[in-house]
């Protein structure tokens, strides 16, 4: 009897040792547990990558509207949701007047969603802590490329992330618990300095590594999906005030030995006819394969995932019953009326250069490149009880199947930017009016800054001559995209002092700050309602530390300076998205 | 010691009743024909226990040497039992002479106060939600644990169907004739360990108890008429409320030129838009139900059995919801050798069903109205549910959609016609669920001595279910649905789906129990391992070809496929101990040790083994009051017990993987085939139970000659950890997980009083009521207190600290501004999104500004909200009453609930004067005219101005008293060798319900979900219902 009990009683005890953590073990066909969660195969390498780009989608319209809805280039209409009336009033920190003590789902604002970016994060840094960097096959390092293409992922969203936020807790290893999460939400914060810094050093040693070879997926090439890393590069330390060091990436970028970037001299918008001004020539297009370098692959049926709203937003649609929600401002216009449009015209006997100005539409006058892209018409006689918009907008900068983050001359004109600070103004201005090749370095830059510039500005001048064939122009400068032949416009110049200045020096850094505002100019004139604008007034406020370079022009959007707005943005923190 | 027992209602002597010692049977004796007895007893020996055939059973307490007794007719119900234990629980177990398909109603008419049961719909067998002893949750489940012979049931309360409305109740599955009773634990709850904190329902099937074989023989029919459903606008009226509601916004011109408004009878449309369709007439109907069964039981000292089979076949209201069951039960009892004996139980049940979609729609606008018994109120009467021909004259074919309505009025107001829903969605491969429930179980059990026992509970348990669902081509608009671009147009659908679970149950347990002298003492010791794999896939499409092709295939649009692969595993270690001294104190004490694959690594318990273990104790105690000494003797004073109780309890219904971190997979870059890993989850390693806290207290007595008989309990919990949605931190890349936060109390109690008012020689009468009550509290919610608003159906559930769970939170409003001067006095408006002010007319509800303090004054927002409702209950319970005459006999049963709100989400449709569908005769009084002074307000197109919005006008009182059930049954007297008897029966349910509440039925509760209760979304109600029978004992 009492071995028996004996015997019940080891028993028992087996069976309760053998651990029970064993025997509480479950497993799922529809997720993959962490365990199980391998990175050792290219299947799996690939899934991953393209899971980050699948979170990188969740934050592509962003990339856009939060850099044009707070701009001055851009302000909502009517039909605009009221979260992106208060994305572009900057009351996202306020708590609107209807809300009593009640909570409710009014604070959140589907543009302010912090968590998205650290999905991004969060899946790279899980990537890349767990990837097999040390499998080798054919002497070739496995996952070598998608290594270097999710740090680039991981660096570019971050700087994203830290421009919206301004400070951000800097998290570069996995979080798998929310024990993990939580310890790292209090760490200390890093600056748009900080991060840059970081992030420079994290990528420089991969500069030179090629993104992954993926083919063709869904009938796309699969090589723009990734970050152009030396441009990356290039703006990390163009915002870590680091000038040399950016011009010199991006410079290496566009000046690459096998694939050199240039700009199509036959991508634009002009005159071509003396006295008939009603109908501009050329083909200007943002969208096109050779100048976008690198995009955001998005759905175009909102059953496969992740779709852009950007066209409901921007342009009429049978969506939005043709309410667009944002449109351009008095600014804009002003802007691209301002310019001075120039028309170089020969014929067999004359040359003459003609400045059109003055056209009776607003928007034929100056720089056309608006004209080009934008349209609002009317959609005729209306019925008082339909329900649709009886305006129609149209802007022509955005495909349904994809954002953009890297167009070939937004990266010149932040080239110049770079060069210009690096005390070259000559070099950046050549960029915005004659373009920049060996000849018109030669041309239009002084000996002392082309030394001084050296490999900066030093491209190949076989992949980059100044004449075509025909012997027309290969080399167009950034203004003459959309204000005409600005190579030969005598309004169009290098700024000069009045009087001579003590020294070179002291012409440089006069010019500097000039130079400066063309170039912001010339990014809005090329860059507007890409999501640009924004942090473009954000980066010159900061380098100057002058809060009005921002909250100026911003609380101007609309004609009349906003005061209240104007208040607001003098102070920085009211820059940066509240973090929830 | 000695006594005299006679018959209380004759007075005369009763002999051959068996006398014992209350706490040692050893001792017993039996009365003469004088009804005298003698019996030795111990000192110690305080009551006895007396019993014969035909009478209830009596407990009687000792005073001096003598204990006289005087025993009531079987035919009143007990109150005594033959053991006395320290838990509070009580018991359902007439469940003879009733058509039910489930025993849900029955269970919900017997035990009244004792547990808070509300009916989930009209279909036959959805069942009833319950709640024991207050609300104990938020978001997990608050149903009672289910135990049933032993085995510890999932009932997949929180699984969705493929159509809407209906709700897969396990409990369908039991036979009502193969169970002999439910009893409902309110404490003692131990054994369950993490699983008991809702209460637990144990529910026991019938085993052989006798040598005899027996043949019991059950065949019945049931007729349940029409539910009460609304009065419709007829034609005319509707066609004048449409017009209304398209003025303003359609061009006159236009308006005039719509055929469905050219009233001359010449013309060619004339015919098909001037009917008077009765819609309900095509989509309700009378239904008859049967049921027949046979129970075998028998055996000999070496086997016994008890085998039943039984099978119903029943139509509901709602055409095209009929359902079949087939069931088959044994159970047995094994005797191997003197030591070892086993159990053996094998159950097999298959239900099949029609099934439609039933209910109001979310959103009238959101997509295509799918559900036949809502479309039969909205549809409009005007039209035809027949096509007419070219000639102006109906043909026998189905009419399709609406088409009345032009242009923009055309797209996403479109209805169906429910007939050709009905009809085309007729067929197994269309509309048709199906579930089956199979149970193996085996228990051998060894005996070492009469002390100690050592005992193996095996089951093996599958729940297989699957449902196809086909909305039609004909007679269906097409439709858009979210996540698919508007501008596709979309056809028809064909889902299916496909689930199983296989659980697997251990039980093993080691029995001790001994008795020195005054000293009871039974130890149970044992670990139960629990193993349930749910795994389900469902597929999704739309547009196929054409009404003959309503299966999943390849050739549909839009395909996506859904499923659920959760998996439990669970332990728990266990110490149960009962302690008895004489039979005056009852000791129980429990503790149960459980860990689970559900709990975090680090969850806050006891760490061991490489696991985690919540620890559940219970200890409680109860006092026989009357067989003490001082207490014994007093007249009027039979019996008096006390209870108290503590325990400690958990509820498990915790996410399946929200304590793991996983990767998920995203289909992507426009259908290819390519996929994209992501982290899907960071898991909250720290996620556990929630914890309940439960003091209960008890009072049992009996009075005056055991004539009147009274139970109260009184209980008060905590519930702390409440698993709830919180937000993550963002660093983690994702929104909310689940996690353990807030608190919750509840108090309340249960009275339950029955007497005896006549006991005669032939006739007796017994009439009792139960009451319940609880009052439950927030009182911590997770960031830092923060309120949660939930949306349902329309409503908004306000979750707030110090608020009972549920409330609804809305508009208050006032009246309608009868005239302009009204209106402009008050100055009430809405801001547009533009910040333009909308001002509020005449004609409009007036919503009262309570916010005008804090806010703008005259702004109507959000912050004008307060709670305007509330789901709970003031109290509740049953009033019942049996009458036995002879052979004959006459039960009712009164079901009660008052002071509980409903929202009435379906009025909130057939009265807002909103949209394009019928609305009820009440919207006759709409406001018209200036000065007009009425209550309803004026009708507009997608309501601008909000008068239809969740507010008060839609919450109405739920309190109501039904007649729930009035049985008669008359015992036909006749013995003969082959026929032991017969039982001929007649009932009625539902035959009056006094009520104020507007809509079909005021006993409704669309789903299990604590949140959404006292929300009626229009499911079907129950209706008058006549059942008739005969058992057959052979």
């Amino acid at each position: 009897m009492t071995n028996a009990m004996t015997v019940i009683g080891y028993c028992l005890l087996v069976i309760g040792m053998t651990s029970c953590g064993d025997m509480l073990e479950t497993e799922s066909e529809l997720v993959e547990y962490e365990k199980d969660n391998t990175l050792n195969h290219p299947t799996d390498s690939v899934y991953s990558v393209l899971g980050i780009i699948n979170k990188m989608q969740i934050i592509a319209d962003r990339t856009v509207i939060l850099g044009e809805a707070r701009s001055d280039l851009m302000t909502v209409t009517d039909a605009a949701s009221s979260d992106l009336k208060r994305l572009a009033s900057f009351s996202l920190n306020s708590q609107p007047s209807t809300l009593n003590s009640q909570p409710s789902t009014l604070n959140s604002n589907k543009y302010n969603k912090i968590a998205d970016y650290y999905a991004v994060i969060n899946n790279c840094n899980y990537f890349l802590a767990h990837i097999d960097t040390t499998m080798q096959r054919r002497g070739r390092q496995l996952f070598r490329n998608e290594y270097a293409a999710v740090k680039s992922f991981r660096a570019w969203t971050y700087l994203e992330l830290v421009k919206i936020y301004g400070e951000v807790p800097l998290v570069t290893t996995p979080l798998m618990t929310e024990r993990e999460a939580h310890a790292a939400l209090n760490s200390q914060l890093s600056s748009i300095k900080d991060v840059c810094n970081y992030f420079i050093e994290d990528l420089t040693p991969y500069a030179y590594v090629n993104p992954p070879v993926y083919g063709s997926i869904g009938n796309r090439s699969s090589t723009k999906f990734f970050i152009p890393t030396r441009a990356l590069l290039g703006d990390l330390c163009l915002w870590a005030g680091r000038y040399e060091e950016a011009a010199k990436w991006y410079s290496d970028y566009l000046n690459d030995k096998i694939a050199p970037i240039k700009i199509s001299s036959s991508n634009r918008v002009h005159w071509s006819t003396p006295m008939i001004y009603t109908s501009p020539s050329g083909s200007y297009s943002v969208t096109g394969d050779n100048e976008v370098l690198g995009i955001i692959p998005m759905e175009t049926d909102i059953f496969d995932g992740n779709i852009s709203d950007i066209d409901n937003i921007m342009n009429s649609t049978r969506e939005n019953n043709y309410f667009y929600q944002l449109q351009p401002t008095v600014t804009m216009r002003q802007l691209s009326a301002r310019q001075i449009n120039c028309l170089e015209y020969s014929n067999e006997q004359t040359r003459q250069v003609i400045y059109v100005n003055d056209l009776s539409e607003q928007i034929l006058t100056g720089d056309l490149r608006l004209y080009s892209v934008y349209s609002l018409r009317s959609r005729g006689t209306q019925d008082p009880y339909e329900e649709y918009s009886s305006l129609t907008q149209q802007i022509d900068k955005f495909t349904r199947g994809s954002i953009t983050t890297y167009r070939s001359p937004m990266i010149y004109l932040r080239f110049a930017e770079a060069l210009n600070r690096s005390g070259y103004p000559q070099s950046a201005f050549l960029i915005l009016k004659h373009g920049l090749c060996p000849e018109n370095v030669e041309l239009f830059v002084d000996s002392i800054e082309r030394s001084k510039a050296g490999q900066l500005i030093m491209f190949d001048p076989l992949a980059f001559p100044r004449l075509d064939e025909q012997g027309n122009l290969a080399i167009l400068g950034i203004h003459s995209r959309g204000s005409g032949d600005s190579h030969c416009n005598d309004y169009y110049v290098l700024p000069q002092p009045e009087k001579q200045l003590a020294t070179r020096e002291d012409t440089v850094q006069y010019q500097i700050p000039l130079v400066e505002d063309m170039i912001i100019e010339e990014m809005a004139l090329e860059g507007f309602f890409e999501g640009y604008r924004y942090y473009d007034l954000m980066r010159v406020a900061l380098r100057r530390n002058d809060p009005d370079y921002l909250a100026g022009p911003i609380s101007r959007r609309n004609g009349e300076q906003d005061n209240v707005l104007h208040a607001l943005l003098m102070d920085q923190k009211n820059w940066y998205l509240p973090k929830q | 010691m000695s006594g005299t027992v006679t018959d209380a209602a004759t007075g005369k002597p009763l002999a051959g009743v068996i006398v014992s010692a209350y706490d040692n049977q050893r001792m017993t004796t039996m009365t003469d024909e004088n009804g005298q007895y003698e019996l030795k007893v111990n000192s110690s020996t305080r009551s006895l226990l007396l019993r014969v055939d035909g009478y209830n059973l009596q407990q009687r307490a000792i005073h001096g040497e003598k204990a006289d007794a005087s025993l009531y007719s079987n035919a009143f119900r007990e109150t005594y039992g033959r053991t006395t234990s320290a838990f509070i629980s009580a018991e359902a177990n007439r469940f003879d002479n009733n058509a039910e398909v489930s025993i849900d109603p029955l269970v919900a008419q017997q035990l009244g106060a004792d547990m808070r049961m509300v009916k989930r719909g009209g279909i036959p067998g959805m069942g009833n939600t319950m709640l024991i002893e207050g609300i104990n949750s938020l978001n997990a489940n608050a149903q009672p644990l289910v135990v049933l012979d032993d085995v510890v049931m999932d009932m997949q309360y929180q699984r969705s169907m493929l159509h809407d409305g209906y709700y897969n109740n396990l409990l369908m599955n039991l036979n009502v004739n193969d169970i002999e009773s439910v009893e409902v634990l309110k404490n003692g709850t131990a054994l369950y360990g993490a699983k008991g904190a809702n209460g637990v329902l144990v529910i026991k099937t019938k085993r052989n108890k006798s040598m005899a074989t027996k043949i019991d023989v059950n065949i019945n029919g049931r007729y349940e008429l029409i539910p009460r459903m609304p009065e419709m606008l007829g034609a005319e009226e509707y066609r004048l409320y449409t017009t209304e509601l398209l003025s303003g916004h359609i061009n006159p011109t236009a308006m005039s030129n719509m055929r469905y408004l050219n009233s001359e009878p010449s013309y060619y449309y004339y015919n098909q838009y001037h009917n008077n369709t009765d819609w309900k007439d095509e989509v309700y109907k009378n239904a008859f139900s049967q049921n027949y069964g046979i129970n075998v039981q028998g055996g000999d000292d070496v086997a016994s059995y008890n085998l039943s089979v039984g099978y119903s076949l029943g139509n509901s209201t709602l055409k095209e919801n009929d359902y079949s069951r087939f069931n088959l039960r044994l159970n047995s009892d094994i005797s191997i050798t003197n030591r070892l004996d086993a159990r053996f139980d094998a159950y097999y049940s298959d239900v099949d069903r029609d099934l439609r979609d039933d209910g109001a729609p979310l959103n009238p606008l959101g997509t295509v109205i799918t559900s036949p018994g809502f479309l039969a109120l909205a549809k409009s009467p005007f039209l035809s549910p027949y096509a007419f021909d070219n000639h102006g004259t109906i043909s026998h074919y189905l009419a399709e959609a609406d088409d009345y309505l032009e242009g923009k009025f055309q797209g996403r107001g479109r209805l169906a016609n429910p007939t050709s829903i009905l009809q085309y969605g007729d067929g197994r491969n269309r509309n048709s669920f199906g579930n089956r429930l199979i149970t193996f179980a085996i228990t051998p059990k060894y005996r070492f001595n009469r002390h100690l026992n050592l005992s193996e509970h095996f089951v093996l348990g599958l729940v297989n279910t699957n449902e196809n669902y086909y909305l039609p081509l004909q007679g269906v608009p097409n439709f858009v649905v979210d996540g698919i671009s508007e501008e596709t147009k979309l056809k028809n659908i064909a889902q299916s789906m496909a689930a199983r679970e296989t659980a697997i149950q251990s039980d093993t347990r080691l029995t001790w129990q001994n008795k020195y002298d005054l000293h009871d003492i039974s130890v149970k010791a044992g670990v139960r391992y629990l193993s349930y794999d749910f795994t389900s896939t469902s597929q999704l499409g739309y547009n196929s070809s054409n009404d003959k092709n309503p299966n999943m295939s390849n050739s549909l649009q839009f395909k996506s496929t859904d499923g659920a692969d959760d998996q439990t595993r669970e332990i728990t270690w266990y110490v149960l101990g009962d302690y008895g001294f004489g039979d005056r104190f009852y000791v129980s004490a429990g503790l149960s040790a459980q860990a689970s694959s559900r709990f975090g690594d680090d969850a806050s318990g006891l760490k061991l083994f490489g696991t985690v273990w919540g620890l559940f104790p219970s200890v409680e105690a109860s006092w026989v009051l009357t067989n003490e000494k001082f207490l014994s003797g007093i007249k009027g004073i039979d019996y008096l017990r006390l209870n108290v109780g503590f325990d400690v309890s958990g509820n498990d219904d915790i996410n399946y993987t929200a304590s793991r971190s996983y990767f998920i997979s995203k289909r992507m870059i426009t259908d290819t085939g390519v996929t994209g890993k992501l982290i899907g989850n960071i898991g909250n390693t720290d996620l556990q139970w929630e914890t309940t806290r439960r003091l209960t207290a008890g009072l049992t007595g009996n009075f005056l000659n055991n004539r009147v008989n009274l139970h109260l309990n009184v209980f008060k919990s905590w519930t702390t950890n409440l698993l709830s949605l919180r937000q993550l931190s963002y660093t983690s890349g994702l929104q909310e997980n689940w996690s353990n936060d807030g608190k919750l109390e509840n108090v309340g109690f249960d009275a339950t009083l029955s007497t005896k008012v006549l006991a005669l020689k032939d006739f007796s009468w017994e009439l009792g009521a139960s009451a319940g009550h609880y009052k439950n509290k927030v009182t911590a919610l997770p960031d830092n207190d923060r309120s949660i608003e939930t949306n349902i159906f329309g409503a908004t559930i306000l979750t707030q600290v110090g608020q009972p769970v549920g409330m609804f939170y809305g508009y208050k409003t006032d009246g309608v501004y009868a005239t302009t001067t009204a209106a402009e006095a008050d100055g009430h408006y809405l801001l547009k999104q533009n910040g333009d002010r909308v001002y509020f007319q005449a004609g409009d509800m007036r919503f009262l500004d309570l916010s005008a303090s804090g806010g703008e004054s005259g702004l109507i927002d959000e912050a004008d909200r307060t709670i305007i409702g509330d789901p709970n209950p003031d109290i509740y319970g049953n009033i019942f009453t049996s009458l036995a005459y002879k052979n004959l006999r006459l039960d009712a049963t009164f079901t009660y609930s008052l002071g509980n709100d409903i929202f009435n989400y379906q009025r909130s449709l057939l009265e807002g004067g909103t949209y394009f569908i019928n609305q009820t005769t009440t919207i006759q009084n709409r406001w018209t005219t200036e000065g007009q002074v009425t209550d309803i307000p004026r009708v507009s197109y997608t309501d601008p101005m909000g008068n239809s919005r969740f507010s008060d006008r839609w919450i109405e009182d739920g309190s109501y008293l039904r007649l729930s059930n009035v049985t008669l049954s008359y015992h036909v007297p006749i013995q003969s060798t082959y026929l032991q008897g017969i039982t001929i029966w007649g009932s009625a349910q539902n035959l009056f319900t006094i009520t104020h509440y507007l809509g079909s039925d005021p006993n409704c509760a669309f789903s299990s979900n604590i949140l959404s209760q006292g929300i009626d979304r229009g499911l079907l109600g129950s209706g008058r219902t006549f059942s008739f029978g005969v058992n057959i004992n052979l």
